[in-house]
């Protein structure tokens, strides 16, 4: 079994999931953008008009700054980015229907270093909701081709830290 | 005598005359295949798919004709697009194996090009009876649709056509049908740009349906009276898989679920 299956399987039966759970999974492109983000949120837009090319429009509103609460159905707002290690992230439950959902990894600075977003109706017993996160040009200039490996891991930031 | 006039003398004599072909140009294509004119074959073939209207069957041997004349006549790349609409419809569809090999390539070509893929073109529908809609979800590879027509009724009544752009989430009000648990008929085509039939889910004489079918009632003989008069319910395998997902909690794929509850969100946390 692989590390994200383990991992991925180990959240699920610790958090007691039942049938009406999906697992949000949130993909860092490396473990260095992982150790590089302060916080990580999650928000959800109900696509009303049935937009459903919302993402890229919501993607370039959310790294300049996080959405309006009245634009959003749902919101975890900023949390540690850390939580999502120690499964303490909670996610408020959605309404049905189709949303575009949202996810913003933000440095310490509060500049968006990874977005994410997918168009989705998320039900019982579907499928995994998957944030594949990219970096933004933020973080392309922050963070250029040839910068070192953070010596930091995953697990020193959220044990001890690393900054 | 050249092939053409070959083949226009035989056409000729089997009595397929052209007026026929624009009638209905794909029997005019049959008979152009079997008369190996494999360029009146195609013309034909691509004039029955131009004129729209050709149900998921016919439309898939269009594709076929259109494939094995496009690689007849050395057009490789129209012959491998073909094969592979083709067999977007039909994963199973082949060709004649006694073709040569110069014919099935192309074909072999196009079976390698959905190996490769993850994705089929398909479609899934399902009523949300909390908002009234019919939502199908569609996945099209290679954007071959451009329509989805949900015909809808209640439990009596005609027919009433909704018509939608073709997109990866469509969604189709269904006004005033969904009343309590009124019975709603559906059955949903996905369409191309010329009208013809690409997703076939129902039809008008096989419907999809939701709602509490098991209590409608049912035409042709009576029942015999065996004193069970108020079980009919009970003897419908549609109400069982709803009272189990009831309470055991647990989704039914979404499809007849008729409820519109929250569903509870768990983090997963994973690096590329």
């Amino acid at each position: 079994m692989t590390l994200r299956a383990s991992l991925l399987l180990a959240m699920t039966m610790a958090s007691g999931c039942g049938g009406d759970t999906v697992v949000v999974e949130f993909n860092f492109p490396s473990t260095d953008a992982f150790v590089r983000s302060a916080t990580i949120e999650l928000v959800a837009v109900s696509l009303v008009d049935q937009d459903l090319r919302a993402c890229p429009r919501l993607v370039r509103m959310v790294e300049v700054s996080p959405l309006d609460d009245s634009l959003t159905d749902l919101s975890t707002e900023p949390r540690d980015v850390c939580e999502l290690r120690s499964a303490a992230f909670e996610i408020p439950s959605p309404r049905s229907g189709e949303h575009a959902w949202i996810a913003a990894a933000r440095g310490s600075s509060g500049q968006a270093l990874l977005t994410a977003c997918t168009v989705r109706d998320v039900f019982g017993g579907g499928e995994p909701l998957v944030m594949v996160l990219s970096p933004t040009d933020h973080y392309r200039d922050q963070f250029p081709a040839g910068t070192p490996d953070e010596a930091c891991t995953p697990e020193d930031r959220c044990s001890r830290g690393c900054r | 005598m050249s092939r053409a006039s070959l083949s226009l003398a035989l056409a000729a004599s089997l009595g397929a005359a052209p007026v026929a072909a624009q009638d209905d140009p794909l029997p005019a294509a049959e008979q152009a295949y079997l008369e190996v004119d494999f360029e009146r074959t195609y013309e034909l073939a691509r004039r029955a798919l131009e004129d729209g209207g050709q149900p998921l069957a016919r439309l898939t041997r269009i594709y076929q004709l259109m494939g094995i004349a496009a690689a007849a006549q050395g057009l490789e790349e129209e012959s491998r697009d073909a094969y592979i609409r083709m067999l977007a419809l039909d994963p199973q569809a082949e060709v004649d194996r006694n073709l040569s090999p110069r014919l099935r390539s192309p074909f072999m070509e196009a079976r390698g090009f959905w190996t490769s893929r993850s994705e089929r073109l398909g479609a899934e529908a399902r009523v949300v009876r909390s908002r009234a809609l019919v939502r199908v979800r569609l996945v099209d590879p290679l954007e071959m649709a451009s329509a989805v027509v949900v015909y809808a009724r209640g439990a009596h009544g005609d027919y009433r056509e909704h018509r939608s752009e073709a997109g990866p989430s469509t969604v189709v009000e269904l006004d005033e049908l969904l009343e309590a648990d009124a019975v709603v008929e559906y059955y949903v085509q996905v369409l191309d740009a010329h009208g013809n039939r690409l997703i076939e889910i129902g039809d008008e004489f096989e419907p999809e349906v939701s709602g509490e079918a098991a209590e409608r009632p049912t035409e042709g003989p009576l029942e015999p009276d065996d004193g069970d008069g108020g079980g009919g319910a009970l003897r419908s395998p549609w109400f069982w898989i709803v009272a189990v997902a009831v309470l055991a909690g647990a989704g039914v794929g979404g499809y007849f679920l008729l409820r519109d509850d929250a569903v509870s969100l768990e983090p997963g946390l994973t690096f590329q």
